[in-house]
């Protein structure tokens, strides 16, 4: 398998606080990361790092071959690779369509063609029957959903998505991993962040477990529950 | 020439306690409101303007009219905030500059209805004070220790009081502060009304060396403009160092580039301030 | 659909006619409202399409006003150059100076009250300068020298009446141009931007380059009708066209009516305008009770109308021509 993304030695601070250091692995295509680890362990700034939010203080990033470190988000974007947000950024006053128009411009060059699209993926997620509802109107299981979709419209090649299952019932996190099954079917490779290591279990094919900005442990599910290092980061302190 | 400069330096700082005194109005309510009061520079118009006419109907000392300065214009202030301002606390910030802009036009013309266009001032005769050869300006250093007294208070006020301290909560985090049990809504009132009562005494000491008119509000307005930005939005240290390196630099373009110019040498720093390091000296990284 | 654009085609057909017939009045001094009526709905379009859509509050527009005015004003003092070429130098100089600011201070992302702070600054820095400097007439200003043997080419009438229809002409042609944009990627991309930059760059939009795109674009707008504003009156100076209460006019013009609208500009400006002129007229300028009048307006239609007065009337007449949600 083609390697899409590598993550080479990123390191990151912010003032005395060392949030990433020595960060590396590498994302095939197709397939589906998890990266887990408790809460302030740098994944939320390892995502912002790789789509250009930040700009890691050392080591690179490459995209297909192609180094993309500090290149602005749009660009990286632009590129093939975007994210979803923790805290839900919908845009609150525009309709669902709009929202999710918004992100299909960026691949269509005619309106028409944008908004057929746009239909598609806010069917694939789905929202259908929603589209002229102003997304501050959404429930927040919804809001996720339309950032879901407007994220798959600008048709990336790599999604990471940043605790997508927060704040969701049990039903509803059932749901979404059936979505994100399909849309990984169709062929995107996605990076899931997440703090509860059992909603990421059934899809992740390969786990990276982050602590205190360290990569501790990577491996697929079954052997990542098992790790020893992994179960005294999330149970050591308790 | 160097005693000269001397005595522009200094005349510097002086006038630089008084626009720190101000802008610490302006920056409470910035950070308190989260609005940029436009009508500031009124409120320290009509300071001056009380002034005026209670010395000259009355003979009132304009140092003593500072008791009726302020209590006055803090009721006003706080009036006018509970009965527009925060009815529009949750609107969009282009409706609450557009505000406070409205009230910018209605006191001055007010001012301008009433008492005319003319250029007042208050003729009082300070004795001169000489340190060896230099000359220093009375009014302005008089100014200059009322300006430190009245901040030293505020600071009392804020650090040592209940009132202070429930301020300063709102300041920091308006959300966690209703949580607590503070009435936000109250001191968003208080806050308020002090702003312009901190505008009204730093006039009253302006009206001491500075002409009075209608307008004149506008051009301390930019100075706290100014101030603010370089010291730092909410922050009161900021206010401080902002308000003397202002003065400074007023003092000395006007020596150096002419006194024409030294609007154009403040806003081009003001425009260098705000691109090269917009969250000011001593900013909080905008947090706000 | 094509009964909802029908429709919007319909109001704007009823609006041009009714605005057309009213110059007809024969009153120079209701045309001169007018006139001022459809220039500063014109000048909150353009304001709109930065301030409403793509959602950076600016107060330097004025600058644009008096860099249109004071441009063509130059050229015709100069070389008498005719104001149809000299609005689009004007534009130009104003597009230019829109980029230059637009890229600094959006270099490092000032917004909010910061990019109010910042803006009004590079206004009041400009007129100051201009003020100073005796080449564009310094504190006096310019006077607009007659040359009314070919009045269509140096736009210099003794009448009202072609003011009133050429800013009808600029002004409906702007808000077709308007409508295009806001319904385009362009228009999209600026509200994105609006709503949330953050989420707009996760999105692939250049946030940077479409935020000067829209300032560039305002300003050559508000440009083109201080050009047309210096040959209606004749006279200009930076205490007319450089002036911050013009960028404030400007900015309640657009958001009274409703901000991101294009449309409440034309509200906006219909009540504004005939106020401020009329309490003038009834109360004398001289006394500032006009200006008191309109300072307690403002203050009580902010705070009984805090979004804007379309919302209003849009109850009482709730198909105005509608610019979005038809795709």
């Amino acid at each position: 398998m083609e390697t899409l993304l590598r993550i080479e030695n990123v390191s990151m601070r912010f003032g005395g606080l060392q949030a990433l250091k020595n960060v590396s692995f590498t994302v095939k295509n197709n397939e589906v990361i998890g990266l887990i680890g408790p809460n302030g362990a740098g994944k939320t700034t390892l995502l912002n790092c790789v789509t250009g939010f930040y700009k890691p203080v050392e080591g690179k990033v490459f995209y297909k071959g192609k180094e993309i470190t500090g290149l602005k988000p749009h660009k990286i974007c632009q590129m093939g690779l975007t994210k979803t947000f923790q805290l839900i950024r919908a845009f609150k006053s525009l309709s669902v369509l709009d929202n999710v128009l918004i992100g299909a411009l960026l691949k269509s060059s005619r309106k028409n063609e944008a908004v057929k699209f746009a239909k598609e993926v806010i069917k694939t997620v789905g929202l259908e029957g929603k589209e002229n509802v102003l997304a501050g109107n959404l429930t927040p299981a919804d809001q996720r959903s339309l950032e879901l979709a407007r994220a798959i419209a600008t048709k990336p090649e790599i999604l990471l998505l940043d605790e997508i299952a927060a704040g969701l019932t049990p039903a509803e996190v059932a749901e979404l991993v059936e979505i994100l099954k399909e849309i990984n079917k169709k062929g995107l490779t996605l990076v899931i962040v997440e703090h509860v290591m059992q909603a990421i279990m059934p899809i992740a094919g390969r786990i990276i477990v982050l602590h205190e900005g360290r990569k501790i442990a990577e491996g697929p599910p079954q052997q990542i529950r098992e790790n020893e290092k992994v179960i005294e980061a999330y149970f050591g302190e308790e | 020439m160097l005693q000269h400069l001397l005595e522009v330096a200094i005349e510097g700082i002086l006038i630089g306690g008084i626009y720190a005194l101000f802008t610490l109005g302006l920056n409470m309510i910035y950070g308190v409101l989260e609005i940029i009061n436009f009508a500031h520079g009124e409120f320290i118009m009509l300071g001056m303007y009380i002034a005026f006419w209670l010395f000259t109907l009355t003979g009132l000392h304009p140092l003593l009219s500072l008791a009726i300065v302020f209590p006055l214009l803090f009721f006003a202030g706080a009036a006018f905030e509970r009965v527009t301002i925060e009815k529009v606390i949750k609107a969009h910030i282009f409706i609450q500059t557009v505000l406070t802009f409205g009230l910018l036009l209605l006191l001055q013309n007010l001012a301008y209805f009433f008492w005319s266009a003319d250029y007042r001032a208050i003729r009082l005769n300070f004795p001169l004070i000489s340190l060896g050869s230099l000359h220093i300006s009375t009014p302005r250093l008089i100014g200059f220790i009322g300006s430190v007294v009245t901040i030293i208070i505020l600071h009392f006020f804020l650090t040592r009081t209940k009132m202070g301290t429930g301020i300063r909560a709102v300041d920091e985090n308006p959300i966690a502060a209703e949580l607590v049990g503070i009435n936000v809504k109250k001191m968003r009132m208080v806050t308020f009304g002090i702003g312009t009562g901190l505008a009204g005494v730093a006039g009253v000491f302006i009206s001491l060396y500075y002409y009075i008119y209608p307008t004149v509000g506008s051009i301390f307005i930019l100075l706290a403009f100014i101030i603010v930005v370089l010291g730092g939005m909410g922050s009161f240290v900021g206010s401080l160092a902002g308000g003397l390196i202002i003065g400074e630099l007023e003092s000395l373009s006007a020596l150096f580039v002419g006194p024409q110019w030294k609007e154009v040498v403040a806003m081009v720093v003001f425009i260098l301030i705000l691109l090269f390091k917009p969250t000011g000296i001593f900013g909080t990284g905008g947090r706000k | 659909m094509n009964v909802r654009l029908e429709k919007s085609a319909i109001n704007k057909l009823i609006i041009l006619i009714i605005l057309s017939l009213l110059p007809l009045y024969p009153s120079p001094y209701f045309r001169r409202t007018l006139f001022l009526v459809l220039y500063f709905a014109y000048l909150g379009v353009a304001w709109d399409l930065l301030g409403g859509y793509t959602g950076q509050g600016s107060f330097v527009h004025a600058a644009f006003v008096g860099l249109g005015a004071y441009t063509s004003a130059l050229l015709f003092i100069w070389w008498r150059v005719t104001p149809y070429i000299s609005m689009f130098i004007g534009a130009l100089v104003s597009a230019l100076f829109a980029g230059l600011i637009g890229y600094l201070c959006f270099r490092f992302g000032l917004r909010g009250h910061f990019f109010f702070l910042a803006s009004i600054a590079f206004l009041v820095a400009m007129r100051y300068s201009f003020t100073n400097w005796d080449l564009v007439g310094g504190a006096t200003g310019l006077i607009i020298p007659l040359e009314s043997h070919v009045p269509w080419f140096y736009l210099q009438f003794e009448s009202k009446l072609p003011y009133c229809y050429l800013m009808l002409i600029f002004l409906f042609a702007e808000i077709l141009l308007a409508e295009k944009i806001v319904k385009s990627k362009l228009g999209y991309y600026f509200v994105a931007i609006r709503e949330d930059e953050l989420a707009s760059e996760s999105l692939g939009i250049n946030t940077l380059r479409y935020k000067l795109i829209s300032f560039v674009i305002s300003a050559a707008f508000t440009s083109l009708a201080g050009t047309l504003y210096a040959f209606f009156v004749g006279y200009i100076a930076p205490e007319t066209v450089l002036s911050d209460i013009l960028t404030v006019q400007i900015v309640i013009v657009a958001i009274l009516g409703g901000a991101g609208t294009i449309y409440g500009s034309l509200i906006g400006a219909f009540i504004m305008v005939p106020l401020m002129e009329y309490t003038r007229a009834f109360l004398g300028a001289r006394s500032g009770l006009d200006l008191i009048v309109l300072g307690s307006l403002i203050i009580l239609i902010c705070v009984l109308y805090p979004h804007g007065l379309i919302k209003l009337i849009g109850k009482i007449y709730h198909k105005l021509p509608r610019i979005r949600g038809d795709h």
